[in-house]
């Protein structure tokens, strides 16, 4: 070979070599310079995660500096690097192990959650919250044969105090999907728990914080190796509520020991309580219980059947199982009974039409109709009297005067039928009936009524008229049908006036609080509260401060005049005086205070309400209800009460508002350790009989 | 021939372009062992042993006459076939390729060392050859010298090592004066060979010498994100290269502070994408002085080859440039994402020691040619 062609051969080699290289760099620089960004991008989004922070929740205290729900550090069991695939030996062995204590984990469970969590695999996975401490030991013990398990301590929320004050706090449960779709994206994420009821909901947006962030650098395996940025999570803020722990707990223990005596005197199905205490210049709720108890540490974590069977019963409605989950203080319904009556005389009195020192005779009934019988023949009682025995006729004169509008619209000044905006979810408006209203609710019923007894006489005139023989006995037929139509379209014009008309016994039932009255214990203690200070009906509340976790204020709840009474101050004096007679001898709540002293006098008024029930038997169980307010020269507090099926209110929700009264002056100490067997009578004083309360059972029922 | 006449024949943009190509490997290597093993040296080490040991043995056939390798040829063939045989016989497979002989960690690949052995024979196969390859007859036996080795690489399997020898036999028969038509004829029969067997096994199911997930692999690199696995199967690897080189930028990230390498990103990062430590690391400043060097390497290689004084010199260095070239040439392209997939390392800069030898000895075989068939100093 020439050496002419040889160096031709290998220049064009040299040409190849040198093509190929040149490409590879074109390559290379399209990748680095062109691409740049992108694969930037790209490593960084292999490499850092996102990891959140939880922030801490805040605490809630009672005024008293009591806490009531706090955060506790508890031991939760998750699998780490799941990224990087799972291990089933590992997710065996420890469904093997966590299976001994709950029987729910499963392999397949802990897959389960592994598989929710997809997208989010170098967060660890959370297996089971709140482990005890053997379980630690025993989960640390295997540690050598469970990599990627890991043991973690989290705050989780818990309530030291269990049932104190439980409807009133609420509980947090695991956010769900609508409140999610509904919630501030930037706050709140798929794994984060929010306040389901009372406190905990409303004030969600305190409580909550933000949560933070940490910026971490994991290697391939999803091991973070090194942190980057973090961003420390904000702690919610605390609450400072208005309730006072030491009322909360003599109410509740009243409550509790109440309902225990009432099911044993009277019935047994006393198991149902509600009863609120409020501060009268403020609105501010000192005590708030209901009954059965609440306790929210039970919504954490899984709740068993015979938990749930207890706040949430199924089926129809059982007096002895009545559920726990409802905070009857404000979404309970109830007649108010003769509690009502104090509106009746006032709204009496504003009309001009009556005095306070004016006489009624009362001879066991009322002399219109439909003559509502009194619970005794009073003979002649003025304001002051017909109050302390709780006189049927006297305040069923007194309605009348007063009239339906004067009775309404004095109801609806004292807040009676609609919400107080309380700061707690779920309350209820009850019901002020008004002719408006029993026209609407009864015109369905009166057509509903004659829909069908239309639709019955043309079927028995079809059933005739093919069944008549001739031509004769058609026509008699028919002309009988016509007068039959013409009758009962008579008695429908009749029927449907009457029904949706107001009556003169609507207005008798409304003065003495029976009839389709119902409000809650709230609407009551409220009305109460404004007849005690004075006439201002103030917007109850239950959280007195919002304050940072370093105890800087934050915002406070002032008190909210909601209405202010338009009525002569004499005759709301007249009221007042009458509501003081109660409590004093011959009242019908003398026994109750008889050892209260003389500086702190109570106004009060029992009342007894029909319960309404299917399964009850009408005239014989009955609700009992209680307003008080004290003490009468200053009004400091006052109180609503109710106890299902406690007969009458001064043996029932009266002893509820006596010890809660006696602890709040100082009377006697409940909370004392040695305390006495309770006998349902004031301690403090010996003279009072050690005998059901109610010496005379003066009975106050219509 | 004293030490001063040596020093002054001896090709120094040569040497001086192979020295820092060894010596960039050693650091990017180091930056690759700290990211994954304990001993933060331990393939340093290692391949600083089989580094002394390719530059003895380079250094000895440096200073030895090549030309009398020619006479061994026959042997050097007959020796090469033996050591293939053996491997496939005796040899133990690492990740489906039976290319290893020795005990535990301290094999060697006699593939590797193949490639030069059959540059050394073929050489002397062709340059006896000389004038009479013209036709595909002409021709059709130095196919079959270089068939057999050929086919016992593929039975290991190992078709980036068998496909070097193709590219060996095509650039040392070009140089060596066959036929260009006819080569090409034969390289465009091969590729419609090949695509016509992928076009029957899609069709109709017929046999293939390469599994499916094999065939996969060699394919993924088109579009590696549809892999079955959304990227994390055979394209994960294509994928996190490109991602460590493209993210390294001009500059790179600095030696030990790519993230992609420190943080076990990158696959088989001390072996076959080494390339793309550098690129993350030293950017496109050593990326691209890394390409230089290798083309400055090749350039003095031929005119090495130009300046032989005989024509077995010639092919011998010519065969050498052409296993680093399509060394180079398929292990950057797959490191960029254009080429498939296959376990063929970077010549001087990999982590191995069998391929460290023989290119050390291609080295030597370079400078023996360069000292002792320098026309100009005879």
């Amino acid at each position: 070979m020439k050496s002419r062609e040889l160096k031709l051969r290998l220049q064009q080699y040299w040409y190849v070599c040198a093509v190929l290289l040149a490409l590879l760099l074109v390559r290379l620089a399209v990748v680095q310079f062109v691409q740049n960004e992108k694969y930037e991008t790209a490593s960084k989004s292999n490499r850092i995660r996102l990891v959140s922070i939880p922030a801490p929740r805040g605490e809630i205290r009672s005024r008293d500096g009591l806490v009531l729900a706090k955060n506790r550090l508890v031991f939760s069991v998750s699998l780490a690097y799941a990224e990087a695939g799972l291990d089933s030996t590992v997710v065996e062995r420890l469904a093997a192990i966590l299976g001994t204590q709950y029987p729910q984990i499963t392999a397949d469970y802990i897959r389960g959650l592994v598989e929710q969590q997809r997208y989010r695999l170098y967060e660890p996975v959370t297996i089971v919250r709140d482990v005890d401490w053997p379980m630690v030991v025993r989960l640390e013990e295997q540690r050598r044969q469970l990599p990627g398990v890991t043991v973690a301590v989290e705050p989780l929320r818990y309530y030291p105090e269990g049932t104190l004050a439980g409807h009133l706090l609420g509980y947090v449960r695991a956010i769900d999907a609508e409140e999610l779709a509904a919630a501030d994206r930037e706050r709140y994420d798929i794994d984060d728990v929010v306040g389901k009821d009372g406190v905990e909901k409303t004030y969600e947006s305190e409580l909550k914080g933000n949560d933070g962030a940490r910026r971490v650098e994991v290697d391939v395996r999803g091991r973070p190796v090194r942190e980057l940025v973090t961003l420390q999570a904000e702690p919610g803020n605390n609450l400072e509520l208005t309730i006072d722990s030491r009322l909360q707990r003599v109410l509740e223990k009243s409550i509790e020991e109440t309902l225990a005596y009432d099911q044993q005197k009277y019935n047994r199905k006393a198991k149902v309580a509600a009863a609120v205490l409020l501060d009268v210049k403020s609105g501010a709720v000192l005590a708030m219980a209901s009954y059965p108890a609440f306790n929210p540490n039970d919504f954490i974590g899984f709740m068993d059947s015979a938990t749930e069977a207890y706040y949430y019963p199924q089926g129809s409605y059982d007096p002895l199982n009545p559920g726990a989950a409802t905070n009857r203080v404000l979404r309970a319904l109830y007649p108010p009974g003769s509690t009502f009556k104090p509106i009746t005389a006032l709204a009496a009195l504003e009309s001009g039409e009556a005095t306070a020192e004016e006489k009624v005779t009362c001879r066991g009934s009322y002399w219109v109709k439909p003559y509502i019988k009194c619970t005794a023949a009073h003979g002649s009682v003025n304001l002051a009297r017909a109050m302390a025995v709780s006189c049927n006729t006297y305040f069923q004169e007194m309605g009348r005067r007063a009239g339906h509008q004067g009775l309404i619209a004095m109801a609806d000044q004292l807040g009676l039928g609609k919400p107080t905006g309380i700061d707690l979810p779920g309350e209820k408006a009850g019901l002020l009936p008004t002719p408006e209203w029993k026209r609407e609710t009864n015109a369905v019923l009166v057509d509903r009524k004659y829909d069908r007894l239309r639709q019955e006489l043309e079927d028995k005139y079809a059933r005739l008229l093919a069944e008549a023989k001739d031509e004769a006995a058609r026509a008699k037929v028919e002309k009988e049908e016509r007068s039959a139509r013409a009758r009962l379209e008579a008695e429908y014009r009749i029927d449907y006036r009457f029904n949706t008309t107001w009556q003169a016994f609507d207005t008798f039932n409304m003065s003495i609080g029976q009839g389709n009255n119902s409000y809650t214990v709230l609407q009551l203690a409220s009305y109460v509260a404004a007849l005690a200070n004075g006439g201002q009906r103030m917007q109850p509340f239950v959280v007195r401060r919002v304050l940072t976790p370093s105890g800087q204020l934050v915002r406070e709840n002032h008190p909210r005049l909601l209405q202010r009474l338009e009525v002569d101050a004499a005759n709301l004096e007249a009221v007042r005086q009458a509501m003081l007679q109660v409590t004093q001898p011959g009242g019908t709540g003398y026994a109750l205070f008889a050892g209260f002293p003389a500086q702190v006098r109570v106004a009060a008024k029992t009342g007894t309400a029909q319960t309404g029930r299917k399964g009850d038997v009408r005239n014989k169980e009955f609700h009992g209800v209680f307003v008080a307010f004290a003490p009468f020269d200053d009004p400091q507090v006052a109180f609503a009460g109710v106890v299902e099926y406690g007969q009458h209110g001064s043996t029932s929700a009266g002893l509820i508002a006596r010890d809660v009264l006696e602890q709040y002056f100082n009377i006697k100490d409940h909370l004392a350790p040695a305390e006495a067997p309770r006998e349902p009578t004031g301690g403090a004083n010996p003279a009072v009989p050690a005998s059901p309360p109610v010496a005379n059972g003066t009975g106050e029922q219509e | 021939m004293d030490a001063k006449r040596v020093l002054r024949a001896i090709d120094k943009p040569f040497v001086a372009a192979l020295l820092m190509i060894l010596a960039l490997g050693l650091l990017v290597l180091a930056s690759a062992n700290r990211a994954m093993a304990s001993d933060s040296l331990f393939y340093v080490k290692r391949q600083l042993v089989a580094i002394a040991i390719g530059a003895v043995c380079a250094v000895a056939l440096m200073r030895s006459d090549y030309s009398r390798l020619s006479r061994y040829s026959r042997y050097v063939y007959v020796a090469t076939l033996v050591l293939l045989l053996a491997v496939l016989l005796f040899g133990r497979e690492v990740r489906g390729t039976q290319g290893w002989i020795g005990l535990g960690s301290r094999g060697v690949q006699p593939a590797e060392l193949a490639k030069v052995m059959v540059v050394v024979a073929f050489a002397e196969f062709l340059s006896s050859r000389q004038g009479q390859l013209n036709t595909l007859r002409e021709l059709l036996p130095c196919f079959l010298y270089v068939g057999v080795p050929f086919a016992l690489i593929m039975l290991q399997p190992d078709l980036g090592t068998a496909m070097v020898m193709v590219a060996v036999m095509f650039g040392m028969m070009f140089v060596a004066g066959a036929s260009p038509r006819v080569l090409l004829g034969v390289m465009a029969a091969g590729a419609g060979i090949i695509a016509l067997a992928l076009f029957l096994h899609y069709s109709f199911g017929t046999w293939l010498p390469l599994q499916d997930y094999q065939l996969m692999r060699l394919s993924v690199f088109l579009d590696p994100y549809n892999d079955g696995q959304g990227g994390r199967g055979a394209g994960w690897n294509t994928i996190q290269s490109l991602v460590a080189i493209g993210s390294g930028g001009f500059w790179g990230k600095g030696v030990f502070h790519g993230t992609q390498v420190q943080l076990n990103f990158l696959p088989e990062l001390h072996t076959d994408f080494i390339y793309a430590v550098v690129g993350e690391e030293l950017g496109f400043l050593g990326a691209a002085g890394l390409l230089v060097l290798y083309w400055i390497l090749l350039s003095r290689a031929l005119q090495v080859a130009f300046l032989s004084k005989d024509l077995y010199g010639t092919l011998c260095v010519v065969g050498v440039a052409t296993i680093w070239l399509f060394h180079v040439v398929e292990n950057v392209g797959m490191s960029l994402g254009v080429m498939p997939v296959t376990g063929i390392p970077l010549p001087f800069v990999s982590y191995g020691g069998s391929a460290m030898l023989a290119n050390l000895l291609g080295a030597g075989l370079v400078l023996s040619v360069n000292i002792k068939g320098n026309r100009s100093l005879f």
